[in-house]
């Protein structure tokens, strides 16, 4: 028995992927189907058919509205409902059932709410409101080559002309630009049609959409479809901003950033301030220019439109990231803070009201108005040093969306910062995530759907989703943050099923010393071991993200470098499979290496050294064998394993052919790596040596500057920082370091003068306009940027290095934990 | 203050009558001396009753009345016959302006009730702030007052002034007796409020403020738009920015032609960041200009001051040109005011235009005199502007006389020391030295001081520089060093300091002997302003390492006078009333200044910051520069170079508010 009520019309092409996820998201028996097939040559018409849909065949001309419009005039039902295939229902279809039928006559178009996925983790979405769907046979048509316009040609014969105040329906297909956050936005407008400009209400369906997703579409073609189709049209209606601002998309797409902001610009001077597309237009280009460093430009961009669109999240969100990136960090702070206000009103108003209007209905990338806004705060608060407040906007983030990651690294890092214990970060966190458990409560299943909308077979009851999913994060949060020892515990905790790749696993278990653990793991994942012993103690550690084929895939270069650390800790060689699973041209990189550790002892023959090369002669290695002794070298570092590094660089570096490798520049620049990952203490150090020893280069001489600056002592950073500038007179971090010492000197000479005559007022207005100014200055990028876990290392070291010094061929560092 | 009272009135009046409530000085003397009748009054508290005593005796028919801190303007003098003569009115309102601070800020202006009909009912009420309108009123309810524009001058209330007086507190105490006594004036409150504020007490003056609003009708009471605009400014010291802004809004539905409030409208919006606000706000404050005549109002609400902070929040935008325009405005508006020359100067050298200055100077503004050219010139170099200031030079007559011309060379050397180039400095200072004029000391110790800089010490022997033998002093003797807060603490130490100060002290008793300071030009470009000089032109030349040394020289300076002062003051209280006082300026004691002014510590701070900031200037500046030159034609700026470009807006430096 046909549903009289609603009818699903879409065209297709090709599209047996995801076809059949979308007609079994409509549940709904009996549900009218039509669909048109433009010529697929795969097996889409019989899947549909098996369906049960109407499917048409209609030859494709280069028109999609004509194409779309084909199936319209044959529905039998109330009620159309537009789609396209790589979309699906997340929830509300049994609300929009008993909603529809009782829609006021006068209403004939109502909109959906469309969440477009376009990365991996749950967050990475844009909510967009177009209406999809309309009475039958009451003049709604498409029109439109591309980005097809839904309009209505009322009775009165209103000439159904496309003006710019059209828009479009049009998705679309993902691209692979690597310039990344411009380019994954949807254009996915709404549709004004009443002259009044009266915006239509909202229906309770909210559908879900990932077709470009980077992983699972073929690449390239539909946005050089696209993009000849949008030639065309203006071909035929120059200067059409509408078109223009298409045109400006699909330039994205193809990752053509500079013709995407010349089509965007011209779009704006054209476009109306009432065009209905204007404020996604706005937003697009201005993360075109950042995108292409183009900062004054957005900068005045935005200055102009934030007034027109002031509850228009994204555009303050943008404004803070461009002002952080200009220095201004007092006024990015209030343009997040805006984004803040904005909230998530929209996304509330549309679930909570089901039938009612709302105003502005904003293409926002989620969270946009909420915890994006608030982690952004934070970050800065941190920055700033106020670390209780950064604390308070993380958690206020995490209320939002429980299980956004970057919130979660974030709270760690800042309690690390504050010098909380590794225990302590640990309860807070798991506390944290226990309080969301329970105020989520009933309606959580609803929340899971929302948050991973990819996920498509719910393993268990809503809420246990929701804890496994906040274990994951709060697990990446304690590795992130250097706590180790926590994290792993709390992954092999009783009832975690959480799923952590092999490959973090290792380079976990060898950070925390944990190095007889990292061994076993990483031979039972890619050494040679029977198959069922591995399919055992991998599956329930190896999480597959993505690649189907191959389950057991080799090591990448740093899972390669932790491997090699796992043994060479633990006192055993690079065995064989190590060997064979590495890439030809770097394997005598790592017999070398392992010969160098381990010792010259020339037994234990479990492998032919192809050539062997006495100490003594240098090495001529490709330059890819070079870039992954140098990585090794600094994952060694990052692990903590400081007695492995060292000893390889400098036994390395003196065979190897490539530079003029004195002492002093072996130690200079390994100094400079042991900076970089926080070893602050130890490289100032070496540094100090070098110096004393001989000349010291800029870099260095910035980097001592540095140290001594974080201990107070400006004069002797300021001479330092000067000192690099003689070197490098272009050095701007060296600049600017010596620009704020002599700020630094000036305010303690008002203080000291302060405590001699206290009634100089002039001096008093002085001291807080330099205290002012030297916060302003702190938007100035020039202090090396640390986190958490390099932050543990700065005092790191003097018991290191007198390891490093005192070894003599001991040595592996035991694993106590073994 | 009284004689320049009295003979602003001189010709004006007919008849000057002087209540003394009891003075020590010289006062009754000097009014009998210009003619007034001397009315004795013992003090009681009361400024009414004081007032009446010499009503009482007044004889014609209009009474003028004022306070012996006030003077009449000199046109009010022959217009107030005239106003008199043919005014049918009670009373005539003249318009106080009240000068404050420095006199930069500008005054204030009120209109007040000075001129009134001699009759035996018009008697003042009021132990402070006497008012007579009532008392006219009463005897003539139909009483009416005209508005004139005469203009009384108002010094009292001048800082230095108010500090020799102890006004305030004289007034503090009467209003808080008054309060007491009658608590139900609103008046009083008012005008306790007002005292508060005077002297920083905001949270006491909201309070009193507070009080009074509750009290009066403000449609009828003449001071209720007064009141809340210092309520607002109360709000505003205490910074509670969204209160002052309700407050506002409030007030300006009340009066919404006083300029006043929009003036401060636009100030809390912008503490709350909200500059688009702040910016609609003071362009609809100088839309209405000045607010009527019945307001009291504070001067250039309206024109210039509103003017001068647009300029500031368009800087703050970014937007340069807007800026500029906007402190033209204000000039236009007061031909007399100097801090906008300084930010636009200042604009122009961050903003790289330092070239284009003497051009906008000369066809945007217009100097007649060669007093105005010679402040602008004052102000450039002040602002750091020192090519524009030599450009502008050049364009200046030369002087007709022989010290005129030595007197341009001197200050174009000055000029070039600042700027770093020593030798074009030393060229003309030679010249002046040579023709030993009265100028020729001051071009020697310069000589002197540069030769040291730039290490040819040998050269001249006879050193009668005080600063540069100072100078040399810290460079040869390694002991010198110890005096830095690092050094050891406690009496040892201070021995030493003092020692090495009485060496140098004993120095410098020789140079005085020998040498000649008594020139009128003996304390320009000296002392600490000389090392300050000196600083700038190391910044300017990039000569960083000399730079440090004479900061550090400076550093230990400091130390020294304070630790010697410390002693000193350890001696006296040790010693009771006997210290014996050697014959030395400032801090005495046993402390010789190696140069004069060396124990003003607060001008030696600010000397030796001025020279740190500016040289964090100067790096900011290249850090902004930096790229340009690498791609000519390509301009790739550091994307933060905004940031950089605000703080170097902002860094402490002369703005023209100095007194």
């Amino acid at each position: 028995m046909q549903n009289r009520l609603l009818g699903i019309h879409m065209i297709v092409q090709n599209e047996e992927q995801y076809l059949p996820r979308c007609l079994d998201s409509f549940k709904q028996a009996g549900l009218e189907w039509f669909i048109t097939d433009t010529g697929s040559s795969d097996q889409t018409p019989e899947i549909a058919r098996t369906y049960g849909a109407t499917v048409l065949h209609a030859r494709w001309e280069d028109d999609f509205a004509k194409a779309r419009n084909i199936s319209l005039p044959l529905a039998t039902t109330e009620w159309i409902l537009c789609l396209d295939a790589d979309e699906y229902v997340i929830e509300g279809l049994e609300e929009l059932m008993t909603v529809l039928p009782g829609v006021h006559k006068s209403i004939t178009g109502l909109r959906i709410t469309i969440e477009n996925q376009y990365g991996e983790g749950p967050e990475d979405k844009i909510l967009s409101h177009p209406v999809r769907l309309f009475r039958a046979h009451h003049g709604y048509r498409y029109t439109g080559r591309i980005h097809e316009q839904l309009i209505c040609q009322v009775t009165t014969g209103q000439s159904s002309d496309i003006t710019p105040n059209q828009s479009t329906r049009e998705t679309y297909a993902e691209w692979d630009s690597p310039q990344a956050s411009t380019a994954k936005e949807l254009a996915d407008v709404y549709i004004d049609i009443n002259a009044d400009e009266e915006v239509e209400p909202i229906a309770p369906l909210r559908l879900g959409h990932d077709g470009y997703l980077a992983t699972m579409i073929a690449k390239g073609d539909k946005p050089k479809r696209n993009l000849r189709l949008i030639e065309r049209e203006l071909a035929d209606h120059p200067a059409q901003p509408f078109h223009l601002y298409n045109l400006g998309v699909t330039r994205c797409q193809l990752g053509d950033l500079e013709q995407a902001a010349e089509a965007f610009g011209g779009s704006l001077k054209l476009s109306e301030l009432q065009a209905p597309y204007r404020a996604t237009l706005v937003k697009d280009l201005a993360k075109v220019l950042a995108a292409l460093e183009r900062y004054e430009e957005a900068h005045m961009l935005l200055t102009a439109e934030c007034h027109h669109y002031p509850a228009y999240a994204d555009l303050h969100l943008i404004y803070g990231e461009i002002l952080e990136r200009q220095g201004l960090e007092e006024r990015a702070y209030r343009a997040y803070a805006r984004a803040s206000t904005c909230g998530s009103r929209q996304d509330d108003q549309v679930r909570a009201s089901g039938g009612k209007a709302i105003t502005e209905p904003y293409v926002t990338e989620a969270g946009s108005g909420s915890y994006r806004a608030y982690t952004s705060m934070a970050r800065l608060a941190q920055k700033r040093g106020f670390e209780q407040e950064a604390v308070r906007l993380y958690e206020l983030a995490l209320e939002h969306l429980p299980t956004y990651r970057t919130a979660w690294m974030g709270l760690a890092d800042v309690l690390q910062q504050q010098a909380i214990s590794d225990e302590q970060i640990t309860d807070r966190l798991l506390h944290l995530a226990n309080q969301f458990n329970e105020t989520l409560g009933t309606d959580c299943a609803d929340k899971m759907n929302q948050l991973c909308p990819s996920l498509e077979k719910k393993t268990g009851p809503g809420r246990m989703q929701l804890k496994i999913q906040m274990q994951m994060q709060i697990i990446y949060a304690l590795a992130g943050c250097g706590a180790y020892k926590h994290a792993l515990h709390l992954l092999r905790g009783e009832t975690s099923n959480v799923h952590i790749p092999a490959g973090d696993q290792l380079h976990w278990l060898l950070c925390a010393g944990q190095v007889t653990d990292a061994w076993h793991l990483a031979e039972d994942c890619w050494g040679e071991r029977d198959r069922e012993r591995r399919e055992r103690t991998c599956s329930s550690s190896i999480s597959v993200t993505g690649a189907q084929d191959d389950p057991y895939p080799s090591p990448r270069v740093e899972e390669r470098s932790d491997w090699a650390l796992a043994c060479w800790a633990s006192g055993r060689r690079l065995s064989s499979s190590f060997l064979a699973k590495s890439p030809a041209a770097e394997r005598d990189m790592w017999k070398v290496a392992d010969r160098l550790l381990i010792g010259h002892t020339p037994s234990v023959a479990a492998f032919t050294p192809v050539q062997e090369v006495p100490d003594g002669q240098l090495l001529q290695w490709s330059e890819h064998a070079q870039w992954a002794a140098k990585q090794m070298v600094t994952r060694a570092i990052q692990s903590g394993q400081l007695v492995i590094a060292k000893q390889l660089y400098e036994r390395l570096a003196r065979i190897m052919s490539e530079r003029d490798r004195t002492e002093m520049a072996i130690r200079r620049s390994y100094a400079g790596l042991l900076y970089r990952h926080g070893y602050t203490m130890m490289a100032a150090e070496m540094l100090i040596q070098c110096m004393t020893e001989g000349e010291l280069d800029a870099e260095g001489l910035f980097w001592l500057g540095e140290t001594l600056y974080a201990k107070g002592h400006l004069e002797q950073a300021l001479s330092l920082f000067e000192q690099a500038l003689e070197r490098e007179p272009e050095f701007s971090q060296a600049r600017a370091g010596a620009a704020v010492c002599y700020l630094q000197l000036a305010l303690d000479l008002i203080v000291q003068e302060q405590k001699r005559s206290p009634e100089a007022s002039v001096l008093a207005a002085q001291q807080i306009v330099l205290e002012q100014q030297l916060r302003t200055a702190d938007g100035i990028p020039w202090r090396t940027v640390y986190h958490a876990k390099e932050r543990r290392n700065h005092y790191a070291g003097t018991s290191a290095s007198e390891t490093a010094e005192s070894d003599a061929a001991n040595l592996p560092v035991h694993d106590r934990e073994g | 203050m009284l004689p320049s009272c009295l003979e602003s009135v001189r010709g004006a009046v007919d008849e000057i009558i002087v209540v003394d409530t009891g003075s020590s000085d010289r006062s009754k003397a000097i009014a009998q001396e210009h003619g007034a009748m001397v009315v004795d009054f013992t003090w009681c508290d009361d400024f009414a009753a004081a007032r009446n005593a010499g009503l009482e005796r007044a004889s014609g028919d209009w009474i003028l009345f004022l306070d012996a801190d006030e003077a009449l303007e000199a046109t009010a003098r022959e217009q107030i016959r005239s106003w008199t003569a043919v005014s049918g009115c009670d009373g005539l309102f003249l318009n106080i302006h009240n000068y404050t601070g420095s006199g930069q800020q500008g005054a204030t202006v009120n209109p007040v009730l000075r001129l009134f009909r001699n009759a035996p009912e018009h008697r003042f009420k009021g132990r402070i702030h006497e008012q007579i309108a009532a008392a006219i009123c009463e005897r003539n309810p139909e009483a009416a007052f005209h508005i004139t524009d005469m203009v009384i001058h108002h010094y009292g209330y001048q800082t230095v002034v108010v500090e020799r007086k102890d006004k305030v507190n004289r007034n503090l105490r009467l209003l808080q007796q008054a309060v007491v006594e009658e608590p139900e004036q609103p008046f009083h409150h008012y005008n306790l409020g007002v005292e508060y504020l005077r002297v920083g007490e905001a949270e006491q003056a909201l309070d009193s403020f507070g009080k009074a609003r509750k009290m009066i009708d403000p449609a009828v009471t003449s001071y209720a738009h007064l009141l809340l605009k210092y309520e607002v400014r109360c709000l505003e010291h205490l910074q509670r920015w969204q209160e002052a802004l309700g407050l506002v809004d409030a007030a300006l539905e009340l009066f919404p032609e006083y300029t006043d409030l929009i003036h401060h409208r636009a100030i809390c919006a912008d503490a709350l960041g909200d500059p688009e606000a702040a910016e609609k706000s003071l362009r609809e404050a100088i839309r209405q200009g000045p607010p009527p005549a019945i307001f009291h109002t504070e001067e250039g609400m309206g024109t210039y001051q509103t003017w001068y902070t647009l300029g500031r929040l368009l800087e703050g935008k970014a937007d340069l040109e807007g800026a500029v325009d906007a402190y033209v405005e204000a000039v236009r508006a007061k031909s007399s005011l100097l801090p906008p020359l300084y930010r636009i100067f200042r604009m122009m050298r961050v903003s790289g235009q330092e070239r284009q200055i003497s051009s906008v100077v000369k066809s945007r503004f217009s100097m007649h005199s060669e007093e105005a050219l010679t402040k602008v010139l004052g102000i450039l170099e002040q602002c750091h502007c020192y090519d524009a200031a030599l450009e502008l030079l050049e364009q200046m007559p030369s002087g007709s006389s022989g010290e005129q011309r030595e007197k341009r060379s001197v200050a174009e050397a000055i000029l070039h020391v600042q700027r770093g180039d020593w030798s074009t400095a030393r060229l003309k200072l030679e010249t002046v030295k040579r023709k030993k004029g009265s100028l020729a000391p001051m071009a020697a110790r310069w000589l002197e001081r540069l030769q040291w800089l730039d290490g040819k010490e040998e050269q001249e022997t006879s050193g009668q520089d005080e600063v540069t033998l100072w100078l040399k002093k810290g460079s040869h003797t390694g002991e010198g060093r110890e005096i830095t807060s690092d050094a050891e603490p406690g009496l040892a130490g201070r021995w030493k300091a003092v020692a090495e100060a009485r060496d140098r002290g004993v120095i410098r008793n020789e140079a005085r002997l020998e040498g000649t300071t008594a020139s009128d030009y003996g304390g320009l470009y000296d002392g600490w302003q000389a090392l300050g000089l000196m600083l700038e032109g190391c910044v300017q030349s990039g000569r960083w390492q000399d730079l440090h040394g004479l900061i550090h020289r400076g550093r230990q300076l400091l130390v020294e006078v304070d630790s010697t002062t410390e002693r000193r003051l350890e001696q006296e209280n040790s010693q009771g009333e006997q210290v014996e006082r050697e014959i030395t300026d400032a801090k005495g004691g046993w402390f010789r200044e190696p140069f004069s002014g060396a124990s003003d510590t607060p001008a030696g701070t600010s000397w030796l910051v001025k020279g740190l900031v500016r040289a964090a200037d100067c790096h900011l500046a290249q850090l902004v520069s930096d790229r340009e030159q690498m791609e000519p034609g390509k301009r790739q700026r550091h994307s933060y170079w905004p940031v950089i470009q605000r703080i170097r807006l902002e860094l402490p430096g002369a703005d023209g508010f100095e007194g």
